[in-house]
């Protein structure tokens, strides 16, 4: 066994090595880091993340249920709502220090347009059918991409926002830290789930730490764009059909009569 | 931004030959069972055989090669980081050492060895993925699904979705082309606005539409849930190839004890 020093030494040479990859993987032109492909992670792992995946799914799909009972036009609603997500989660966002393309999240959106708990379940279905059809992420992984990119991006996103509000931000600055958080934290879950699932007999946290080094280049950027993005879609569409929002979110958002200019309404 | 690259694999389902024609709930049964073995299998030989089985059949039935080809590329590039992750943080057995600004970087055996089976696992299950829906209509998989006990609302909103996100891409692809052509692309600045207000009109003219489309349901019928009944037949033919699926399944698990 190598002594403490040399394995810190060892460790921040991958570091620097992991930074060195992380630049050389800035190219390629879209960028799908945040998916983990099928048969990344050992069995085990896997069906671990399956645990708090279908926990927060079932809840989801209960409250669902609940509501198609209570709102009939609930189900085309959400389907049409998650193919937006879907498709708003494969559009190309520049990145302005490259040149190059990447992909938001989407979920903060999701969970801000529809609450964190259905979100989680549009999510599920986008990163099923992203799986199956453009084999982005997998099914054995699609527990642990569920946990990361559609509970994690949803609930912190959302958390977000209502801190941000109840801080008395504008909507704009509020949607701006939900796509900033929500995707950060989106990436940092992704980066634990590979490196616990990784490190062998090696540490966690310096696994950790090169994985994340080795995606921040892109991802650090990409959490600021989806930010900037997330906040121009949900001020957007809260000046044109404010009542989308607060249907949604009743306390979180106060009736601005003025702020439409220019809308439809 | 959604070029042919973009195309879902299920596109190619819709043609009849030997591998659309096998029953869709033998299908998903096989490629699960295949991902387990995949996950589980402690040598590069099984995923490898599977690659090379599924990868064989879908040329067989005239996917091309190039699409193949991409659909494995984005998996792997994670793969690949991974992989170097693996050498250089997996063992104890020095294999070579880099000399790397006055560092020296050493690569690891046993996390080569690991980082291969990673690699190759990759390869296997992308390949059984790709086999399952390259030949398989997203409408049957989701009708087998439910036959297999998946929540109904989850199968019902897994439809609605697949279904609008072809609608709802036109829309965008129209909207985009009437925002170039004034020059909403021309700088970083503008790209980031145009996009916002595209993802903005994105989400407005889904929910206009999904009023539409709820009246149009309520006017077929619907009352809040689909009716969802799994009438394919399974016939002697699938009994054959449920019988052939199995002894590859067998064989697959085979390989991977003998060589261990």
């Amino acid at each position: 066994m190598l002594n403490k020093g040399a394995h810190w030494f060892r460790t921040h040479i991958a570091l620097a090595l992991a930074l060195a990859l992380g630049l050389l993987f800035l190219y390629p032109a879209p960028v799908y880091a945040m998916h983990i492909a099928e048969g990344i992670l050992p069995a085990n792992w896997a069906a671990v993340w399956y645990v708090p995946a279908i926990l927060f799914v079932v809840i989801g799909i209960l409250i669902i249920r609940r509501k198609t009972r209570e709102v009939r036009g609930i189900m085309p609603l959400l389907g049409i709502a998650g193919a937006a997500i879907f498709l708003v989660s494969v559009f190309p966002v520049p990145v302005p220090v490259t040149g190059s393309c990447s992909h938001p999240v989407g979920t903060p959106l999701g969970a801000i347009l529809v609450g964190p708990f259905i979100s989680t379940v549009l999510g599920a279905v986008a990163l099923l059918i992203q799986a199956l059809f453009l084999a982005h992420g997998g099914i054995s992984t699609w527990g642990a991409n569920i946990v990361s990119m559609a509970l994690v991006g949803s609930f912190v996103g959302f958390g977000a926002f209502v801190v941000f509000r109840k801080l008395n931000a504008t909507i704009f600055v509020a949607a701006f830290a939900a796509g900033l958080f929500g995707d950060w934290a989106t990436y940092a879950t992704t980066s634990f789930e590979l490196a616990s699932a990784l490190h062998g007999a090696g540490s966690l946290w310096g696994m950790f730490g090169a994985i994340t080094v080795a995606f921040a280049p892109t991802q650090l950027p990409l959490g600021i764009l989806e930010g900037l993005f997330t906040g121009g879609v949900v001020t957007l569409v809260y000046q044109r059909r404010p009542e989308l929002l607060s249907r949604i979110i009743p306390n979180v958002f106060k009736p601005v009569p003025s702020a439409i200019e220019g809308g439809s309404k | 931004m959604f070029d042919s690259s973009h195309i879902f694999s299920d596109s190619f389902a819709h043609k009849e030959n030997l591998v659309t024609g096998i029953e869709a709930r033998t299908k998903v049964a096989f490629t699960v069972i295949a991902l387990v073995i995949n996950l589980l299998s402690p040598t590069v030989y099984t995923p490898l055989a599977i690659a090379l089985f599924c990868l064989a059949a879908l040329i067989a039935i005239g996917i091309p090669s190039r699409l193949l080809v991409l659909r494995l590329a984005m998996p792997l590039v994670m793969a690949g980081v991974v992989v170097i992750t693996q050498i250089f943080f997996y063992g104890t057995t020095a294999l070579f050492i880099i000399p790397f600004w006055g560092f020296n970087l050493v690569g690891y055996e046993e996390g080569l060895a690991r980082g291969l089976l990673i690699m190759s696992r990759v390869i296997g299950g992308v390949s059984l993925i790709i086999f399952l829906s390259m030949s398989t209509p997203a409408n049957k998989l989701l009708l087998a699904a439910a036959w297999f006990r998946v929540p109904k609302i989850f199968i019902e909103l897994t439809l609605l979705v697949y279904r609008y996100i072809f609608v709802l891409l036109e829309e965008i692809i129209t909207i985009r082309d009437a925002q170039r052509v004034r020059l909403g692309y021309y700088n970083w600045r503008r790209s980031m606005r145009s996009l916002s207000i595209l993802g903005g009109s994105l989400i407005l003219r889904a929910y206009d539409r999904a009023e539409r489309v709820f009246e149009a349901m309520i006017a077929r019928g619907y009352t809040g849930t689909m009716t969802i009944a799994y009438t394919e037949h399974f016939g002697r033919r699938d009994f054959v190839a449920a019988v052939c699926l199995s002894a590859i399944l067998a064989i697959l698990y085979l390989i991977g004890q003998v060589q261990a």
